[in-house]
């Protein structure tokens, strides 16, 4: 077990933002956390990777207490947030050279399947070019590919696909594939359901702070009685969204 | 754990002087050196011709220039408040937040130590450390030195506070007020709490003298600005709750709000701006409803502070031979708190109208009328600083009613504030974010075209060093002037 999760409470004033949420992810699992906007997704991220301290429960990645071995669980861990934050002065490659050198990994190695992964995404000639004049893409992939360094058993994308275009979200299934085979697990949380439909190993579906549901995408259309049903269909039932009588939303002609 | 703490802190550095170490800057600032320089040894005579110690001048001197920095800081403690983005990243590797303190400690110290030892070589060279005057000023300094490592340190706590909690709850709330509020200590610790440090090194080592007067007066405001903020504060969150807006980009309901207090308070707006096309106008109307429904109860808290700072101030002179130069004081605070509470509205309000404006872009208005409003707007905090200054200077120096010093206040008006302030509106407003470090430069222009203001009312070799103080400021903003137009990509 690579993530343990076991009844985490964070409570944000009034709001109840994370509501006694308990799951687990083994070794080489891609596990897809659905949720609307604001059904607590980030915020459950950003207590895995310690920026937020759980009310109630625990976490534990890699055999490790995030709370009381914080740097031990986090060097596990990596992480893409929704919104990420890159030095605008510094080149990707410096970036990445950075978060190497903050992980304690063997730079040529981090560089190496840096300069694959730039590559790749065709970020090649802009690898040696300031972040501050990347696109909101350019940004996502220069992140990502600093999440990647050293390859972490666990690896976290929060909302990964926003701002990346459609050849680069393909990129990203393969690696995510990739990563599986080598063992390292990956939570990926968002609320583009067809991108987890066809890389989640098992999914979760989350909603006002609870985790409604685990398991494979089968077994969690089953359980919410809709088997053979799409995951649209599902994920939108079990939310409580009421899809059939909608008013012409633009009024009538 | 110091090995990492070096690691980013190497990163940073190199990062920085790759950015900002080219020729032109190190030009300016070798040129700024040397305007600064000129500019306190005039002052120095000016002082000395009035029968002052050169350390007690020095130390006023200092004071004022302290001051001034924390026009400097502005654009930082606002980084620090949109860097906690960073603290995430940082927070998130396998880094502890002890590694975080001590690295953005040393970041912060840095900085605070060089001016120390900048101010402690002023002092040197003016002084005989042999005798008490000397002795005073090393007290002093280290006093100093000892308040910086506590506003430091509380600046550490506000920001990994920020870090930590940002964005919900209500510490992170908190953490964000007492940031965002200028005059916190959490955001100018440095410089208030430096103008506290001359205020005790004054009531300590020289008892009877106007010095020590004005220090316990700066003394006492500053407390008083800092109390009235953080007993405020509260007020200005539930304030901010109650409409519903702290940094959120609420913008349909903010519209309506606006446009409803343009309705009903603004009529004679309107009027006034009907020699301008009916779009502009709209714009501005819009943003004055803003401004008055008391978006920044933080700046008015502030001019109520500095407020306190200046009739203290005035209070404690006292003796008649301290006139002449109570009055420069007097002058060179009054300047500093009509311009910087000028800035501060303009500051917060433009970043306000970036996001507005990213909205008006994508609405049918031109561009040509977006910086029109710009425009328009920015001349209203120039002209409330005009207004403020022209009273304080004529209040001061009844002589100044003469035409030739009007018009070089007008003529530092006119080439400093109201021209940064448009370039402020216009870039942030085309570029859709949030002021830009070059263009926080770019503000300092108006802000030392009020220097040159006060040189000359000075003797004329006074206003020579101003015009060097001044140059590297203009030269930037024409720069980001430049810059701005060259971004537009409008064809006009």
């Amino acid at each position: 077990m690579i993530l343990a999760i076991e009844a985490v409470r964070k409570r944000y004033d009034r709001v109840e933002a994370v509501r006694g949420v308990s799951f687990s992810i083994s070794r080489g699992e891609v596990f897809g956390l659905l949720g609307e906007n604001g059904s607590g997704k980030s915020t459950l991220n950003k207590m895995i990777v310690g920026l937020l301290r759980p009310d109630e429960g625990s976490i534990v990645v890699d055999g490790h207490d995030v709370q009381e071995a914080p740097e031990l669980a986090k060097s596990a861990i990596g992480f893409l947030p929704e919104v990420p934050y890159l030095y605008p002065a510094m080149t990707g490659r410096e970036y990445v050279r950075f978060i190497a050198a903050l992980r304690g990994l063997d730079e040529r190695v981090v560089l190496g399947l840096a300069e694959r992964l730039f590559g790749a995404f065709e970020l090649g000639a802009a690898q040696d070019q300031a972040i501050g004049s990347y696109s909101a893409g350019m940004r996502k992939k220069a992140a990502l590919i600093g999440a990647l360094a050293g390859t972490p058993p666990l690896v976290i994308l929060d909302e990964p696909t926003n701002a990346l275009d459609p050849y680069s979200i393909f990129l990203l299934r393969e690696i995510i594939s990739e990563l599986r085979e080598r063992g390292s697990a990956v939570l990926v949380t968002s609320h583009i359901l067809e991108f987890i439909e066809k890389c989640a190993d098992r999914i979760g579906i989350i909603a006002r702070g609870e985790l409604l549901v685990t398991g494979t995408q089968s077994e969690v259309a089953e359980r919410t009685g809709r088997p053979g049903e799409n995951l649209e269909t599902v994920f939108l039932n079990l939310v409580g969204r009421d899809t059939t009588s909608l008013p012409r939303l633009l009024g009538s002609k | 754990m110091w090995s990492r703490v070096a690691l980013i802190l190497r990163f940073k550095l190199r990062v920085a002087l790759k950015t900002y170490l080219n020729p032109a800057n190190v030009f300016l600032l070798l040129l700024t050196t040397a305007g600064l320089w000129v500019l306190t040894r005039s002052l120095v005579a000016v002082g000395l011709e009035s029968g002052f110690s050169p350390v007690s001048l020095l130390t006023l001197w200092f004071t004022g220039i302290w001051s001034l920095t924390t026009a400097a800081h502005l654009p930082i403690a606002s980084r620090l408040l949109f860097r906690s983005p960073e603290c995430e990243l940082l927070l998130s590797q396998p880094l502890s937040p002890r590694h975080f303190l001590w690295e953005r400690g040393v970041e912060l110290m840095m900085p605070q130590l060089l001016w120390w030892f900048a101010t402690g070589m002023f002092l040197y060279s003016w002084t005989d450390l042999s005798d008490a005057s000397g002795l005073a000023a090393i007290a002093g300094l280290v006093a100093g030195l000892i308040m910086n490592v506590f506003c430091v340190l509380y600046q550490l706590l506000s920001s990994l506070v920020i870090g930590h909690l940002r964005g919900r709850s209500a510490r992170a709330t908190v953490a964000v007020a007492v940031t965002l509020l200028p005059w916190a200590p959490a955001s100018f610790g440095g410089p208030e709490l430096g103008d506290w440090a001359a205020a005790l090194q004054g009531v300590f080592f020289w008892p009877s003298s106007a010095a020590s007067l004005i220090s316990t007066g700066i003394a006492l405001g500053w407390l008083g600005a800092v109390a009235l903020v953080l007993g405020v504060a509260g007020l200005a969150i539930g304030v901010d709750r109650a409409f519903g807006r702290w940094h959120r980009a609420d913008y349909s309901a903010a519209l309506a709000r606006s446009q409803k207090a343009r309705r009903r308070l603004w009529p004679w707006a309107n009027s006034l701006l009907r020699p301008f096309p009916r779009s502009v106008r709209g714009l501005v109307t819009r943003d004055l409803a803003l401004l008055v429904r008391g978006m920044y109860p933080s700046a008015l808290l502030a001019l109520v502070g500095l407020g306190a700072v200046h009739v203290l101030f005035a209070a404690a002179v006292r003796d008649p031979k301290d006139v002449r130069l109570a009055l420069v004081m007097t002058q060179f605070f009054g300047i500093f708190e009509v311009v910087l509470v000028a800035w501060v509205f303009a500051f917060d309000w433009l970043k306000f109208r970036s996001e507005w404006l990213g909205l008006e872009r994508s609405s049918p208005v031109a561009p040509r009328t977006m910086l029109a409003a710009s425009l328009v707007t920015a001349v209203v905090p120039g002209l409330s600083t005009a207004a403020s200054l022209g009273v304080l200077a004529i209040a001061v120096r009844p002589e100044l009613m003469s035409w030739w010093p009007q018009l070089l206040i007008s003529l530092g008006l006119v080439g400093g504030v109201i021209p940064a302030l448009a370039v402020q509106a216009a870039w942030a407003g085309f570029r859709d974010r949030v002021i830009p470090e070059e263009t926080a430069f770019g503000m300092s222009g108006g802000f030392t075209g009020m220097i040159l203001v006060l040189a000359t009312w000075l003797p004329p070799w006074i206003g020579l060093a101003g015009c060097l103080f001044l140059a590297p400021a203009v030269f930037r903003m024409f720069r980001s002037s430049l810059d701005c137009i060259r971004r537009l990509e409008v064809t006009w």
